[in-house]
């Protein structure tokens, strides 16, 4: 990979990367570190990446670290669902975008980022699986049961609105 | 067999287990009511038998598989697994269009698949703004480097015009001295301790020379410190200075004579100060008169590394400096030396400049080279 290979990662995949990290951590300082750490992790191995595979190796690479952080910071917690329908019911919300933001927000950690890679960047079922380290079926699971989760969710909401 | 007080426990444990047969059943419990005593290890043994508990396991509907089958049928009952697997692009044709002609004869489908499609996230635009500073600059290490080059190669030339085109640099001797050890010359200590006395340099050659046109005067016998002494004398009347180079009074005749074209003046001893560490006021009577210094037409550095920031070098346009450089078509010596002196003070940050000392015709009879650190003076000689 050239110099000019990296610098047009940069323009093409450094707003996908900063938006998919951000709506994970809901963080935009953390989430600019990462990305940060991210590319000067590329640069390292600038002539190990192929141009092909970078933008791979950028949400792995992302991905690993926003996991790592993730852990570190004792966010990864599960939801009970009868909990979070408790919880909605007090909040108001205007319109679908707010309430899937929600619903996003409350996904576990691994169908957030699952759902956010398959929605948000198109990729396969293969891809995710290579980016996140799961097998493909437990991708296909965790996207599944997270659609079934959003309309949960979304249903129960708009009964409120 | 019998049932009798002695194998009476077998019986016993082959109920628990199950094993015993019906008549053996009704046959032991005719002997637990001839013998109500041993009717009471049975009370004891029940319980460790375990009953059957009816346990499941509560995520079993998570084991299942939660999306169709290519060869899956569409249903009323995984309605909403087909909605997703449409939504994910995982159905076949067949499939596909089953789904669709449930959507397009239910109104109630048609709702739920509605909303199974807003469970889709929509990619919102998100500008990173830290992209520039993630790039990296293209060719600047190249740049750099000829840079480098240039300027070493400059500074080369520069040594090689000052020191080859002037005069002959053998009858003159450089001495070097520290403060301090200029501070212990102005002491009236011993001359013959070494420590006391300014460090001079003087290639061998010329020690040679002295000692054969000299001889006389000079005899191999004197120690150095003996040699030394009556230049130390000399040095004591001298002004303060870091670094002086002085003209030999004792030189031999013929490399004076190589010197006649030089203007009297200039046979006075020169010193080279450093003008920061010295200031006008420290100038004596009798002390040597600073040639008339014009400096060159050369426009200023105005950029020294030392007084920009990081990121103001980072955005610095070298090779916009390069070839300021090298579309200067008329390459004098001149030209090289100050390129070179440029390209010193871009890369040490110093602000060293070169200027000539010129005489009433315009000649150029010297060089010094300038900063606010030093100052160091180089007459240049005219062979006849």
């Amino acid at each position: 990979m050239t110099v000019g290979e990296y610098n047009k990662a940069v323009d093409v995949y450094a707003d996908n990367l900063y938006r998919f990290i951000l709506k994970n951590l809901k963080d935009a300082a953390m989430a600019e570190d990462i990305i940060q750490d991210t590319f000067e992790k590329l640069w390292i191995k600038l002539e190990e990446v192929s141009a092909l595979k970078v933008k791979s190796y950028l949400f792995t690479t992302a991905y690993h670290t926003m996991i790592d952080y993730i852990r570190k910071e004792k966010r990864n917690r599960t939801v009970d669902p009868a909990s979070l329908y408790e919880e909605s019911e007090s909040n108001h919300y205007s319109d679908l975008g707010e309430v899937l933001e929600r619903a996003i927000q409350n996904l576990p950690a691994d169908q957030k980022a699952v759902v956010m890679l398959r929605d948000y960047e198109g990729y396969p079922y293969r891809e995710i699986s290579e980016i996140t380290g799961l097998n493909e079926s437990q991708v296909k699971v965790y996207i599944y049961r997270a659609r079934v989760f959003l309309k949960a969710y979304i249903g129960s909401m708009e009964k409120v609105i | 067999m019998k049932i009798d007080r002695h194998n009476y426990e077998a019986f016993l444990l082959d109920l628990l287990e199950g094993n015993l047969s019906v008549e053996d059943q009704q046959e032991l419990h005719h002997f637990l009511k001839l013998n109500p005593d041993c009717a009471d290890e049975l009370t004891e043994l029940e319980p460790w038998v375990l009953e059957k508990e009816h346990i499941s396991f509560p995520y079993r509907q998570l084991l299942n598989k939660e999306f169709p089958e290519p060869s899956s049928q569409l249903n009323e009952h995984n309605f909403d697994l087909f909605s997703i697997a449409r939504l994910e692009g995982d159905l076949s044709a067949k499939q596909l269009a089953d789904h669709q002609s449930m959507i397009s004869s239910s109104d109630l489908r048609s709702q739920q698949w509605s909303e199974w499609q807003q469970t889709r996230l929509l990619a919102d635009t998100m500008v990173f703004k830290g992209k520039d500073q993630l790039k990296k600059k293209t060719g600047l290490r190249n740049r750099a480097l000829w840079i480098s080059v240039f300027s070493a190669a400059a500074a080369v030339t520069l040594l090689l015009v000052l020191f080859m085109a002037g005069p002959d640099f053998s009858g003159q001797k450089l001495s070097v001295e520290t403060p301090l050890e200029a501070a212990n010359s102005q002491t009236p200590d011993d001359p013959d301790q070494p420590e006391s006395q300014p460090i001079q340099e003087e290639p061998e050659e010329n020690q040679k020379d002295h000692l054969t046109v000299e001889g006389s005067t000079q005899t191999p016998a004197q120690t150095p410190a003996q040699q030394r002494a009556p230049e130390a004398q000399e040095e004591k009347s001298k002004p303060n200075a870091m670094f002086s180079i002085t003209r030999d009074q004792k030189r031999p005749l013929e490399i004076e004579s190589k010197s006649k074209a030089i203007p009297r003046d200039d046979l006075q001893p020169r010193v080279l100060k450093i003008s920061a560490h010295q200031t006008n006021a420290s100038f004596q009577p009798g002390a040597p008169v600073p040639d008339q210094i014009k400096t060159l037409d050369v426009p200023p550095v105005s950029i020294h590394l030392g007084s920009l920031s990081f990121a103001q070098i980072y955005e610095m346009d070298l090779q916009e400096v390069f070839e300021d450089y090298t579309q200067e078509r008329d390459f004098s010596l001149w030209t090289v030396a100050n390129a070179g002196i440029k390209g010193i003070n871009k890369i040490a940050g110093s602000d060293i400049s070169l200027l000539a000392s010129r005489d009433e015709e315009g000649e150029v009879t010297g060089f010094r080279l300038k900063s606010r650190r030093f100052s160091v003076t180089r007459p240049l000689g005219q062979e006849e």
